[in-house]
Formats: structure tokens, C-alpha cells, sequence
């Protein structure tokens, strides 16, 4: 009898929120929170050149000075391809290690004070200068075994879906929990 | 495979009178993403996650506080009042499966696992990974049951 091998392409997601490189931090954060999301794969082109998340906005707001100079330092981001993650390297982003926090709505009430200081300079800001440019990711005829050992191993929680280089899904450590809750085991 | 096969029996817990940033500090330093809350009694009352954390953090950020009202706000709420509860909890001679779909349908990434009364461990979504990981191939379905 052929075995059925449970593939990454049968569990993970596909509708999967993307953000452009330069989209402002605000406009992006807008989106994160109202879609209830955590993060978001980087696209320009069909190319995925990075990750986000709510945190690394939120830290970019904490870490910079609440009145930016003139010239803010906005650096131009150049279109190469993401670094791939190995065992070892520096802790992983937080888009892949983060419980996605459920949070949207206290993020959203928090903006919703548009006259701060901290929200207008969101939006003098954009998603290139505080994304990171190391992915972790997996291939759709991966097997799920072999994505939940890569998510073990590298302690996170959910994986970008490449095929050629191009975005095709999203998977996360609760697709995983899924697939086992409707197994067998 | 049972819950008590996966679970993890070193288990950190905060009593719910503690201070919550007391939960945050165990959680950077054992490198850990849930700490049980338990009554005078050590009965699981609730789980508090980084997510709690977080969302105490962001509305200790809300502008309308002064900054040092902001920091007396995350450091003196106590644990119960950011923790997510009732806990929903599970048996260790529970089905791994059984413990998936629970934590898939609360939308939780950890169940406390108690006997009786008593706190014997945890099951998070990493220990059912690490299970996974060890699975041989046709051990899981080809893909998600249809929509009732």
C-alpha cells in the first residue's frame, strides 16, 4: 500500500498578508493589526525580500527619537535575495519566533490617538529599514515531519513556503497541531 | 501517545497575588513563552504567555498616562489581573490528538496538565512538534478535513 506522506503544501496556509518594502511603518502596522497578525513576509516584485512584524515596528517607535532629524537616515534598500537561516546563526526574527499576539485591537486603539509624536513618525518611516532579511523557510513537498523539525530546531513558530523563490504559502506551528489533532497519533 | 509521553514536567508557576512582571522576568531567563498561575491552594487558575505580556505592555504604553504612571502600571499589576483564565487545562492520559485539538480550537499554545487538583506539567505546541518530528511518514492525514 503507498504510503500518504503529509506534505507542507496540504497544511499550510495560502492566504497570506504581504507588505512592500516601502510601505510606511504606520500604514503597516494599520494592516497588521486590523488583519490580526503578528507579521508579514516582505515582497517586492514576486520576490520575498524580508520579514516583518508588530514588534520590530513597535521597537523601531522605541528605540528612535520621538522628533527625527531632517534627515531622518532613510536608507535605500537594495533587492537581494533573503539570507537563508542555519542552525546557529543570531536569534530568529521575531516574525518567526513570536506568538503572534491576538492583539490588533489594542494596537488599533492605541493609534487611534493619531496626534502622538510616535505615530507620525511611523509614517516617516517604511518597512525596509526595520524588516530582517533572514528567512526561514520550507518547501511545499516538504514533509510536515521535516518542517517540524526545522521549527524545533531553530525554535519558532512558523516558516515561509518558498518554491522558486516565490511566495506560496505560510505555515505555522498550529497548522502542525492541526494535522496532529485531526490524526491519528 | 498520551499527554504524559510529550509533556514537560519542569513547570514554572506564579502565584496570582504575584507581581505579573515577575512572569515576565522567569520567562526571559528560563526561556519559556507560558507560566501557569496558581491559587494559595496551587491550583491552575490561568496561563499567562509572552501575548499577555505584551498587550499589558502595550496598554501601559497608552499616551493618555503620564510615563511614570505608565511604568507604575506594568510593574505592580498584579499577576491575575493580565493572565488569561479560567485555565483550560487537560489529563495527562489524554491523547496527544485529544490535547492538538483542544489547543487548535482555544487557540492556546500550551495546555497545563493536571491530576486531580495538582499541577504535573505542561504540553506546549513545541512538545508536539518535537513528537512530530520523530512520526513516520502516513502517521498524519493529507490534509485538513473539509468544513462541516
Amino acid at each position: 500500500m503507498e504510503v500518504i506522506v503529509s506534505k507542507v503544501r496540504d497544511w499550510m496556509s495560502t492566504d497570506v498578508v504581504t507588505v512592500a518594502p516601502d510601505l510606511t511603518l504606520r500604514s503597516a502596522a494599520e494592516l497588521l493589526a486590523t488583519r490580526h497578525i503578528g507579521g508579514a513576509p516582505v515582497v517586492a516584485g514576486s520576490r520575498v525580500v524580508g520579514v516583518v512584524s508588530m514588534s520590530d515596528v513597535l521597537s523601531f517607535e522605541a528605540s528612535t527619537p520621538v522628533v527625527p532629524a531632517a534627515d531622518s537616515g532613510r536608507s535605500e534598500w537594495e533587492l537581494e535575495p533573503p539570507e537563508e537561516w542555519r542552525e546557529g546563526d543570531e536569534a530568529p526574527a521575531a516574525f518567526f519566533s513570536d506568538v503572534w499576539p491576538d492583539a490588533g485591537a489594542d494596537v488599533l486603539e492605541r493609534f487611534e490617538q493619531t496626534g502622538s509624536p510616535e505615530w507620525d513618525l511611523l509614517a516617516e518611516h517604511t518597512v525596509a529599514e526595520t524588516m530582517s532579511r533572514r528567512v526561514a523557510a520550507v518547501g511545499p513537498e516538504k514533509s510536515i515531519q521535516a518542517a517540524a523539525r526545522l521549527m524545533t530546531r531553530l525554535k519558532i513558530h512558523r516558516l515561509l513556503v518558498l518554491e522558486r523563490g516565490k511566495l506560496v504559502g505560510l505555515l505555522s506551528a498550529s497548522d502542525i497541531v492541526r494535522a496532529v489533532g485531526e490524526g491519528r497519533t | 501517545m498520551r499527554v504524559r509521553d510529550i509533556m514537560t514536567t519542569k513547570v514554572f508557576t506564579i502565584r496570582s497575588d504575584k507581581k505579573a512582571f515577575v512572569a515576565k522576568e522567569i520567562m526571559e531567563w528560563a526561556h519559556i513563552r507560558h507560566v501557569s498561575v496558581v491559587d494559595a491552594g496551587n491550583r491552575v487558575v490561568g496561563v499567562i504567555s509572552n501575548r499577555d505580556i505584551l498587550r499589558a505592555s502595550l496598554s501601559a504604553l497608552d499616551t493618555r498616562f503620564a510615563e511614570a504612571e505608565r511604568r507604575q502600571h506594568l510593574t505592580s499589576a498584579p499577576a491575575i489581573a493580565i493572565m488569561h483564565g479560567p485555565a483550560r487545562t487537560i489529563g495527562p492520559d489524554a491523547s496527544v490528538q485529544e490535547a492538538a485539538a483542544l489547543m487548535r480550537r482555544l487557540k492556546v499554545g500550551c495546555l497545563p496538565v493536571v491530576e486531580g487538583d495538582c499541577l504535573i506539567g505542561i504540553v506546549t505546541e513545541h512538545d508536539v512538534l518535537g513528537l512530530v518530528e520523530r512520526l513516520p511518514p502516513g502517521a498524519l492525514p493529507s490534509g485538513p478535513a473539509p468544513a462541516p
